[in-house]
């Protein structure tokens, strides 16, 4: 009896000491965050947070979808930045329509701000897209695209890029600017305005860091191998002909502008079109042919207008 | 007696249990969605959610929980709008604060949020978040979004 009621009331206390244990991590998180800031005073530059942020970097274990969205915010603001956004409304909200309809069949339909689709007004032949949802495609790759599958086609390639963290992943290096930031935020009791100043100036340098992987560098191989096929599946869900991605790398004119934009860094073509072939979505039926035409034609009309 | 202490002792423990994890639930990860009547985007919305949102445990029906709101109100919400990591809302700002261990929601509010965002817009950069705004105000509703597919002949679930 005695030793049953013993055996109990540990497991009792060790279920006890399990629930607390939640409050006592975070309680030491902020203890040694405290400790650490409170070590190097109320002001102690770029330098001694980075410090700190080595004591916190066990605490990073990836980025929340509030600050991929803030990360996504900042990056669309550098290239919005540099280029032109269209006005044109009506043309915007038909991309946005169509950007909208293939993020629905992603993996990913719900992202923490929303899916947002920017025509840019250049001549560039390009298409890009930044974390959290942000979507970005060129007039100069407008123009070269026949029909809305096409459309489609490069849409759900740049939402793969987002579902799939591609961004995010070329920055996987740069953890540690997170905890700089998290080490800003809980010594904000101290000085908040300095904090904060020094906060925008790690998120200036990841949003920096990223943009340039985004824009300049352009994602590995394999993640456009990873794009190029997430979009296949995703034409196939929508009911979009999945062959769409190979028609839109067989375009002569893109092919030849290739040199500067949305292919400069991709793997070469042939390789992209032998491993979309061998997709297992392009061999199965769906319904794209009974819409095709319906789809070309609202295309047309809404390309033509702007 | 004796045949009685093992159950009571389980039902102490399925209580402890349930104090040390009362958490345990889905929150909302994302700005704003919706409760459905049914596992369908196109399905009658019966609650707004909002971040950080607690619902109740839930089935996972494909790609969609079925779940309850605190007020017992059940439905479906999408599996990319939740997390079954704890999301804290900070009260100085509408941001989430998170705790480091591996089980908890990461860093949410505590590192990149509005106010940094504030802070790196004011140093004078060269960012547009005014352009951003505006592209973020293009939204497509549900019923605009089911007549496209229709009108395209695309898949409608």
């Amino acid at each position: 009896m005695i030793k049953r009621f013993i055996t109990s009331f540990f497991c009792l206390l060790a279920l006890f000491v399990a629930g607390c244990s939640e409050q006592m991590s975070q309680l030491s998180f902020e203890k040694i965050g405290q400790s650490v800031l409170g070590g190097v005073g109320i002001d102690p530059g770029i330098k001694s947070y980075m410090d700190a942020g080595q004591h916190m970097i066990k605490a990073v274990k990836g980025m929340s979808r509030e600050e991929e969205y803030y990360l996504g915010r900042a990056v669309s603001a550098k290239i919005l930045s540099r280029y032109q956004a269209s006005t044109d409304f009506n043309l915007l909200r038909y991309i946005n329509t169509v950007g909208t309809t293939v993020a629905r069949f992603s993996d990913a339909p719900e992202t923490f701000g929303g899916y947002h689709f920017m025509l840019l007004e250049t001549n560039q032949v390009n298409a890009i897209s930044a974390p959290g949802g942000y979507v970005f495609i060129t007039r100069g790759l407008l123009k070269l695209l026949p029909d809305e599958d096409s459309l489609a086609a490069v849409l759900a390639h740049e939402v793969t890029h987002i579902v799939k963290q591609h961004g995010l992943k070329s920055i996987s290096q740069s953890n540690l600017t997170a905890a700089l930031a998290d080490a800003g935020k809980i010594a904000c009791k101290l000085n908040c305005n300095d904090v904060l100043q020094q906060a925008g100036q790690v998120f200036g340098a990841t949003v920096d860091d990223l943009f340039k992987n985004l824009i300049d560098k352009g994602y590995s191989r394999d993640q456009e191998l990873e794009a190029d096929s997430g979009a296949v599946e995703i034409l196939y869900r929508a009911g979009y002909s999945a062959r769409s991605v190979q028609t839109v790398m067989e375009i002569e004119n893109l092919q030849s502008a290739n040199e500067s934009g949305w292919l400069k860094s991709h793997p070469g073509l042939s390789k992209r079109i032998s491993a979309i072939k061998n997709s297992k979505f392009l061999g199965k039926p769906n319904s794209s042919e009974l819409g095709f035409e319906a789809r070309k034609t609202r295309f047309a009309k809404a390309v033509k207008l702007s | 007696m004796r045949k009685l202490l093992p159950i009571l002792s389980l039902v102490l423990i399925a209580n402890a249990a349930n104090a040390a994890n009362p958490d345990r639930g889905l929150y909302v990860e994302v700005n704003s969605t919706k409760l459905r009547e049914k596992p369908q985007f196109w399905a009658k919305g019966l609650k707004d959610l909002h971040y950080g949102d607690k619902l109740a445990s839930a089935e996972q029906e494909n790609s969609w929980f079925k779940t309850k709101d605190a007020n017992g109100l059940e439905g479906y919400v999408h599996a990319s709008a939740v997390t079954k990591k704890k999301i804290i809302l900070s009260s100085k700002s509408n941001s989430a604060a998170a705790k480091p261990d591996e089980t908890d929601v990461v860093l949410a509010g505590k590192g990149f949020n509005r106010e940094v965002e504030g802070a790196y817009a004011s140093a004078g950069g060269e960012v547009n978040y005014k352009a951003v705004d505006q592209m973020q105000k293009i939204r497509i509703d549900d019923v605009a979004l089911y007549s496209f597919l229709q009108n395209g002949k695309l898949r409608v679930e």
